[in-house]
């Protein structure tokens, strides 16, 4: 359930569920105009090198601006590495891209521009396009997907004190999630995820690792396989699942990890003890 | 100088007064002229220091810092940890009552925690453990009602690790700052309306403890939070209750904790580190910002938790009662009940003293010493001469719940565990050399026991995995030194403590049981099990349920020489309340008293192999003191 776009005097509306707090550098306050200019750029066709694609070709609004693809798909039609992560309350965030490779957004936000797999503009010619500096589009970006904030589902409803609100199988599944799938990575906090990386063996093909993660950026051999957590929130919204798209369904997830997952050498040792019961979880994720 | 002033004093002359301030504020090392001094300026007499005044309004057994004063100062709320009742203290006679009734902890295992006074001083709001339900309520009560009125539900949690408690009252007394604390281990400031109980975050974190504190116009809310570079400091953070800022307030390379409000909102109180002690300082503020440099208000104040902030100004702070930690020996009879009174192991190192353990010839008996915070003192006696002496350790030693070292059966060896950071390590030590070798390591820092098997091939621990939601995934592990992997033994119980019979053959177990984690078989409380060491089998039950209460469960389990009889103990979560030493027979039966109790908690029991004499430790604290800091404003409009 997105509820977007609704400006305050001060900031967005915080729809149920979310923090009132939605931080922001002192360098770049949230203000309804560089919203609005960082949603006409979303939509700029102009910041791809063909002028073929947005930030929306891969970021659906439909689809909690995610992908249906498993992996995006650029310019000239090139494919990148992995699935397009759904952007809803990155605003909360503290790591962006899967490998945490961007420590804020207005960081992240100009890396796809200039990704020879995505975008392939450079911020000069992107500027000179635009007629905005590089920092004046990272700041109008970054604005907009801060106000892209899902809440007041009926999962936030049930927290707030509504004990209906979910149904009896939701909940078994709710209360199944933490006490049985024991994973550090499913958390009931307002974002529910951890913002955090863990390697929980969906990288690994039998043999190796198909990509390194974490590993990337920090060249340190304990963050081979480590991704990001993505969001539970609008989960129903943004398959195909995991960073590769790997898993179709939201079925397939909870397959996944009732089976522990695949056995890896520097797995989280807690989660090889994970079991879920899979009707009941994939009934809560849906709420 | 206190002579001078009894001098004074009996000439009725009011330079009597300011001469006993001034041995209060000028020689608090001298504790019989500090006494004295206090005593001849009576009960609650102000002490002044440089532009404030401190009095003591309470101190002696039931002292609680959970609670908080009333608008005007007279009252102060607390739990009663007799009962785990909500009660009021009236500072202007000295007198206390319950404001619920639990029936006392035989009868209930309900008890409050939090709680906090309302503006207009008529309602208190606080949080409330069901121990049937396993589930944690923020009510409302009114403060002055003894007649039993009933409580208002305005918060019940999912579970028992989803809980509210209320840190502060809007100014209109319509809403309730909050800390939620979620299954998962975040943490939320947040706002719940009294009428509905509807809750809006405002800002979440990990697992943390803001200590929020909301400014008097409610339009801000003061919170304190781990330093970013370096955890183990804290800083203070000013919050935008609207959520439309978060600014620093506070950021030193210290911990700077427990922001209070003034009455007028211009500035902030706060506990801080920076200068070495414990001190409190004042920094101003003004619209959710800081406006000027901090100050120093009242310096070495000691380790203090601040209460709150009356209208008029006064702070109220708890200041902690300091630990006493002993070693006591018990002869036993050929029953191995108790054949005289506990009596003090060692005379050295009074107060200081726990984790004893006996070698496996009993020739030797070592424990810890930890006279200082941080440091940890190896010791190690000879029961034939009586000789004792400390042993350097050059690692950290990780005085685990109180658990001392463990002997290897060479008696010139022992095992001891230490922590690096999340990391903890296991060394075998060399008595006469103190050189040590890494034995074996985990990542897991809920490691909560530990063990060496008789003939000292294996360890033996249990973790509890407990960073999650609950305590029911954790684990007995069996590592055999010198192999590669530690084998798991028993796993998704909620582990407290592992010790290993003298014959090595099985291994105790003290776990608890969480109803709300669907342990159906296993109604709530804690129990005992044994299982084989070779882990062949799974854990047998043979003793249980005792109370959920029970505050001294880490490091409680033992055995008869002869492998016949678990040793464990009893007792109240009251911090001094008395521990009993039981023993229950392995092969099964009722569980006996073997004659040793203490005023105290009892960690370590340990039967000389020769069965004729019980050492354990103890541990109890003084008590606790609330005191109240006055017109520190006064001395910051002076100095500005």
């Amino acid at each position: 359930m997105i509820a977007h776009l609704l400006l305050a005097a001060a900031a967005v509306a915080v729809p149920l569920g979310l923090d009132l707090y939605v931080p922001a550098p002192p360098s770049n306050p949230l203000t309804p105009e560089s919203i609005e200019l960082g949603r006409q750029l979303f939509m700029d066709r102009r910041l791809s090198r063909d002028a073929s694609i947005s930030c929306a070709s891969c970021h659906d609004p439909a689809r909690a601006f995610s992908d249906s693809r498993a992996i995006a798909t650029g310019v000239f039609g090139r494919v990148g590495r992995r699935n397009s992560p759904a952007l809803i309350n990155r605003g909360y965030g503290r790591l962006f891209f899967w490998d945490g490779r961007a420590a804020t957004l207005e960081e992240q936000v100009l890396k796809p521009i200039e990704d020879p797999n995505e975008m392939d503009l450079s911020l000069a010619e992107a500027s000179a396009r635009l007629q905005l500096k590089p920092e004046a589009i990272a700041h109008a970006l970054a604005s907009f997907i801060r106000s892209l904030l899902s809440g007041n589902s009926r999962f936030d409803r049930y927290m707030d004190g509504n004990r209906s609100a979910l149904s009896p199988d939701e909940l078994l599944g709710l209360r199944s999630l933490p006490r049985q799938g024991q994973l550090h990575c499913v958390p009931f906090g307002s974002q529910l995820h951890d913002d955090s990386l863990h390697n929980t063996g969906v990288a690994w093909n039998g043999q190796t690792f198909s990509d390194g993660g974490r590993y990337e950026v920090t060249k340190r051999p304990e963050d081979t396989g480590r991704f990001k957590t993505p969001t539970l929130r609008d989960v129903s919204r943004t398959a195909p699942y995991m960073h590769d798209g790997s898993l179709a369904t939201l079925a397939d997830v909870v397959d996944y990890y009732t089976a522990a997952g695949i056995a890896t050498a520097i797995w989280t040792p807690r989660f090889a003890h994970c079991t879920f019961r899979s009707g009941r979880n994939l009934r809560w994720c849906r709420s | 100088m206190l002579r001078m002033a009894d001098c004074y004093r009996k000439l009725g002359d009011s330079q009597a007064k300011k001469l006993y301030e001034r041995v209060l504020r000028e020689y608090t090392d001298q504790k019989q002229a500090v006494s004295i001094a206090r005593a001849r300026l009576g009960p609650g007499s102000p002490v002044k220091t440089t532009g404030v005044a401190m009095r003591q309004v309470w101190t002696g057994t039931g002292v609680d810092p959970s609670g908080s004063p009333s608008p005007d100062g007279r009252y102060l709320s607390f739990t009663d940890w007799e009962t785990g009742d909500l009660a009021v203290r009236d500072l202007s006679n000295g007198t206390s009552h319950r404001l619920t009734n639990t029936g006392g902890w035989g009868a209930s295992g309900d008890y409050a925690s939090k709680s906090v006074i309302s503006p207009d001083g008529r309602f208190v709001a606080y949080s409330w453990f069901l121990e049937n339900a396993m589930k944690n309520e923020l009510r409302v009560l009114p403060v002055g009602d003894t007649s039993g009125a009933k409580p208002r539900t305005v918060f019940r949690s999912e579970g028992s690790r989803d809980y509210a408690e209320p840190f502060g009252w809007s100014p209109d007394g319509k809403r309730l700052l909050i800390v939620r604390n979620l299954p998962d281990r975040a943490s939320q400031i947040a706002m719940m309306t009294v009428a509905t109980g509807s809750i809006q975050a405002i800002k979440s974190f990990g697992w943390n403890q803001p200590s929020p504190a909301l400014s008097p116009d409610g339009r801000y809310i003061a919170y304190e939070a781990p330093a970013e570079d370096k955890p183990e400091d804290r800083d203070i953070f000013i919050l935008a209750a609207d959520g439309s800022a978060d600014t620093p307030a506070v950021r030193t390379p210290a911990v700077d904790r427990y922001p209070a409000w003034s009455p007028d909102g211009s500035r902030l109180l706060f506990l801080s580190t920076r200068t070495g002690t414990y001190s409190l300082w004042t920094v101003p503020v003004d619209s959710g910002k800081p406006a000027g440099e901090a100050r120093l208000v009242k310096g070495d104040v000691g380790p203090v938790t601040l209460l709150g902030m009356t209208r008029r100004g006064s702070l109220f702070y708890a200041l902690p009662g300091s630990q006493h930690r002993n070693i006591y020996f018990a002869d036993l009879d050929s029953d191995g009940k108790a054949a005289s009174a506990a009596k003090l192991a060692t005379d050295r190192l009074v107060n200081s003293s726990s984790g004893p353990a006996w070698s496996r010839d009993g020739e030797l008996f070592a424990w810890y010493s930890s006279a200082a915070a941080g440091t940890v003192r190896l010791c190690i006696r000879n029961m034939k001469t009586g000789q004792e002496r400390e042993v350097p350790v050059k690692v950290p030693v990780m005085h685990l719940f109180l658990a001392g070292p463990k002997w290897f059966p060479d008696n010139k060896s022992l095992l001891i565990l230490a922590a690096e950071g999340k990391r903890r390590l296991f060394y075998r030590l060399d008595t006469s050399t103190g050189e040590t070798q890494l034995l074996h390591s985990t990542n897991n820092s809920s490691l909560s026991s530990f063990d060496l098997s008789p003939d000292g091939k294996t360890i033996y621990y249990c973790v509890q995995n407990d960073q999650i939601s609950n305590n029911m995934n954790g684990q007995v592990i069996r590592f055999d030194i010198g192999s590669d992997q530690p084998k798991i033994l028993a796993q998704n119980r909620w582990f407290i403590a592992v010790s290993v019979s003298p014959d090595g053959s099985q291994l105790a177990v003290l776990e608890s049981a969480d109803r709300n984690a669907g342990n159906s078989e296993r109604p709530n409380g804690s129990f005992i099990s044994v299982l084989p060491t070779s882990g062949a089998d799974s854990p047998r039950g043979i003793h249980g349920r005792e109370t959920w209460m029970d505050g001294s469960r880490y490091n409680t389990l033992g055995w008869s020489p002869d492998s016949k009889y678990v040793l464990f103990v009893t007792g109240s979560v009251a911090q001094n309340a008395g521990n009993i030493i039981w023993r229950v027979p392995v092969a099964g039966g009722a569980a006996e008293q073997i004659g040793v109790s203490m005023p105290a908690r009892i960690k370590s029991p340990s039967i000389h192999p020769d069965g004729k004499k019980l050492v354990f430790a103890t541990m109890n604290s003084d008590s606790g003191e609330i005191w109240v800091l006055e017109n520190f404003e006064a001395q910051q409009t002076s100095r500005l």
